[in-house]
């Protein structure tokens, strides 16, 4: 008896510091978001949508760091004269707490269609374009 | 007895034979070019590894390559086959066994467009691969 006690009040003990550990560096993932689309649409805002939330607006030439919370979430771009988001273009990015996402805005045209939409780009590619880009501090207005 | 040693020296030798190939495999890095630029659709845009061509790439196309481990330099042009030097390159440095997923990106400006090199991850080229179609022999 002595030792089923023994046992289950340090696998409580062990279970318990494991749960604090995970809820300490449980923050949120870091997403940089970046814009340089050159012309097309350039005096337009373009808007992050995480799911259903609208998040972010952000200008050309410009980029931003965004707090999102974990697990598997899907990210679309809107504009204020096309405020629907398409299902298809949408890119899911299943995030990890403490860990950096590197997001670039991308526009094609293909006949009359312009479809706006993001890639997620490596480390290697990102610190060119912190360098070149301005960041846009507060975009969540 | 006899037959059984030399069974178990023949599988040995064979095992390790294997494993030394493997090896020699898993020295290279793999480069996959993707190109789909739905704005210049017509001409072919040349991918350059060091400063040696790698591929001519028409529109909805990738490519493979496998170069050794280190730091690789990668470049593209829309016009000619020899590289430039003013224009800005994408260093990798890349280790053995790993693939590197680089898109041809263009963006179109007022008077002249835009053309350059973007590294994405497997995320994005999972999504991107099955829409375009490989060219084996662009050189």
């Amino acid at each position: 008896m002595t030792k089923i006690s023994i046992c289950t009040s340090l696998l409580l003990f062990f279970c318990s510091i494991a749960t604090f550990a995970q809820a300490d560096s449980g923050v949120n993932a870091k997403v940089y978001v970046f814009r340089s689309t050159g012309y097309p649409q350039s005096g337009v805002n373009f808007r992050v949508v995480i799911n259903d939330e609208l998040t972010c607006k952000i200008g050309n030439k410009r980029y931003a760091l965004l707090d999102v919370k974990t697990g598997v979430q899907t990210f679309y771009i809107t504009t204020w004269d096309n405020p629907t988001k398409k299902k298809k273009l949408g890119l899911e990015v299943s995030l990890e707490a403490g860990k950096n996402y590197y997001l670039n805005m991308r526009v094609t045209t293909q006949g009359f269609e312009t479809k706006i939409f993001f890639e997620e780009i490596t480390y290697n590619s990102a610190q060119l374009l912190i360098e070149e880009l301005e960041q846009d501090i507060d975009c969540s207005r | 007895m006899f037959k059984i040693l030399f069974l178990s020296i023949f599988f040995a030798t064979t095992v390790v034979d294997c494993f030394g190939q493997d090896d020699g495999r898993n020295k290279l890095a793999t480069i996959y070019f993707m190109r789909s630029t739905n704005g210049t659709a017509f001409n072919y845009f040349s991918t350059f590894i060091d400063d040696s061509l790698a591929c001519h790439l028409r529109n909805n196309r990738y490519s493979v390559h496998f170069v050794a481990a280190g730091l690789h330099k990668l470049q593209v042009r829309f016009d000619g086959k020899k590289p430039r030097k003013r224009i800005r390159t994408l260093d990798i440095n890349m280790e053995a066994g790993q693939s590197y997923y680089i898109s041809l990106n263009g963006n179109r400006n007022l008077f002249a467009d835009d053309l350059f090199l973007m590294e994405v991850t497997t995320n994005t080229a999972s999504k991107l691969m099955p829409t375009l179609t490989i060219d084996n022999n662009c050189k």
